[in-house]
């Protein structure tokens, strides 16, 4: 309904749980405010159903060794590859600021060709545009 | 799975109605954040869901 009807703004919040039962939903308008509270509440009783065993859960991505993400300051698209990184739970990334690191700005350029951050370096192979460096952190970090 | 936020209207003046909560999701497909295809069935006896609908604020959904 929402990607196909342009001029909706609600914005809702759901959860359905793994037998398929909606266990939460909100809505809210543009001037709204989600009940943020109440959504943590139920978050925490799904918690507390949750009496198995921890090792089903699958273990945090890994990149693996060597994998840099170089960002710079007052940079939007470096911030939201950060905070990807972050949700995510990935290990094995370094990140180094080439704002603040002269020498990781001559690495970021040397490897890319270019200054432009974020830039995900993987085995050497540099990856531009911060949608494509969090798609590959969903990837990494998520997997079903 | 919202069919409509709130009571309301469609375009052909029926009523829709939310979701509520102990009702069963009907089975959808959607795009994520990054415009990848979703299906709840792929879910279905693994995991919990949450869908956010963050429309507008230069999101794509």
């Amino acid at each position: 309904v929402y990607l196909n009807d342009p001029g909706i703004t609600d914005r809702a919040t759901v959860i359905i749980d793994s037998e398929g039962v909606v266990r939460f939903v909100e809505s809210v308008g543009p001037g709204g405010k989600r009940d943020i509270a109440a959504l943590a509440a139920e978050c925490e009783r799904i918690d507390r159903e949750c009496s198995g065993s921890t090792e089903d859960l699958p273990a945090p991505g890994d990149l693996g060794k060597g994998t840099v993400l170089y960002v710079r300051n007052n940079c939007g698209a470096s911030r939201a590859a950060l905070a990807a990184l972050g949700n995510c739970h990935l290990g094995g990334v370094e990140v180094r600021n080439v704002s603040e690191n002269p020498s990781a700005l001559k690495q970021l350029e040397k490897i890319s060709g270019g200054g432009q951050a974020p830039c995900l370096v993987t085995d050497g192979k540099p990856l531009l545009e911060s949608d494509k460096i969090i798609a590959c952190f969903a990837d990494a970090g998520a997997p079903l | 799975v919202c069919r409509r936020a709130e009571t309301g209207h469609d375009e052909q003046g029926v009523t829709t109605a939310m979701i509520s909560v102990g009702e069963r999701a009907p089975d959808f497909e959607l795009q994520d954040h990054l415009g990848r295809k979703v299906k709840l069935d792929d879910f279905k006896g693994k995991r919990h869901v949450l869908l956010l609908f963050y429309p507008l604020d230069w999101t794509p959904t």
